[in-house]
């Protein structure tokens, strides 16, 4: 069974494929947005995910490998993907891929500082642009001086109505393209915190060893 | 040279220190501390690789250009002996003060 989603928090992804475990759908592989699954699972199935980047293929090579040799089979994943998804099919082996706390809570820290690290490459292009003078808030006043069609506040009708709808797009992009850079910090710096208050969660938990 | 910025070290690290007195890659590692603890510090893949990344980072161990080019060899640096032996010091003196409050080590300790 193949399936297309997209995941914006990693967290979420997590939570669903262990959901279509417990179904009884079986991730076998994915790759990006598509997720491929077989009907029947076995019961000693056991599916975790880590978080990391790899500066080089070997690097990469030598992570998969080590968990490879611990009974962790890779099913998800990049060298440049973050999200990495393990596999565990022999019951002799640990259920975990964290044996303690700490570790299992940095991934979410790893996680975290990656949307951090978005926020803090976006904060310089809008000092940018606040400095150029590009932020227009009397757009939010006055948004008919967004218009340049001339005449165009005198027509009525169709004539006025063809007129605007067809300026509109162009005058929201005079007005308010900026508005892009401060909506993504939001948003990135949204998935920080979160990913940050899960962290602090679990690294606030008993530790195993 | 100051060490008392590592100390103590978690048992994990510990373990994993006295482990990489002989060379070997993770999964090596793992179950020398596994047979080292008498099977009772059992380090899993993810927890193992973050620990090995950070010791490295730390310059307590560092990483062997040798043997297996595809799997990364780790070995304890001088730096991670010193640590070493400075919290066999801190951990026998912790023992001698408790022997002398009638604390022994008993027969079939499991750690």
């Amino acid at each position: 069974m193949k399936i297309r989603k997209y995941f914006m928090d990693p967290v979420k992804e997590e939570k669903w494929i262990n959901q279509m475990l417990k179904e009884g759908k079986e991730l076998v592989y994915s790759t990006g947005c598509t997720y491929y699954f077989i009907e029947e699972s076995n019961p000693y199935v056991i599916i975790k995910s880590d978080y990391r980047y790899f500066k080089s293929q070997n690097d990469f090579l030598d992570y998969l490998l080590m968990f490879e040799d611990s009974g962790w089979m890779h099913i998800k994943g990049t060298k440049y993907s973050g999200v990495q998804y393990f596999k565990k099919t022999n019951c002799a082996e640990a259920d975990d891929i964290f044996s303690d706390a700490p570790s299992k809570a940095a991934k979410y820290k790893r996680m975290a500082d990656m949307w951090l690290t978005l926020v803090l490459a976006y904060i310089p292009i809008t000092i940018v642009f606040i400095n150029n003078g590009y932020i227009n808030l009397r757009a939010f006043l006055y948004p008919q001086e967004l218009y340049y069609t001339p005449g165009l506040w005198d027509m009525t009708g169709t004539k006025f109505w063809k007129a605007f709808m067809f300026e509109t797009p162009f005058a929201v992009g005079r007005g308010f393209s900026w508005l892009i850079f401060p909506v993504i910090i939001l948003f990135y710096g949204y998935f920080y915190f979160k990913l940050h208050r899960v962290y602090k969660r679990e690294n606030h938990t008993k530790s195993v060893i | 040279m100051n060490l008392d910025k590592y100390l103590p070290l978690t048992e994990t690290t510990l373990y994993i220190l006295l482990s990489l007195n002989e060379p070997g890659h993770g999964y090596i590692v793992m179950q020398k501390v596994e047979e080292l603890s008498n099977g009772k510090v059992r380090i899993a893949a993810g927890t193992m690789y973050g620990a090995l990344e950070n010791l490295t980072k730390q310059n307590l161990i560092s990483i062997l250009d040798v043997g297996d080019k595809r799997r990364k060899v780790y070995q304890i640096t001088e730096l991670g002996k010193m640590v070493l032996q400075q919290e066999t010091n801190r951990l026998a003196h912790i023992v001698s003060v408790a022997e002398k409050y009638g604390y022994k080590i008993t027969e079939g300790s499991d750690c």
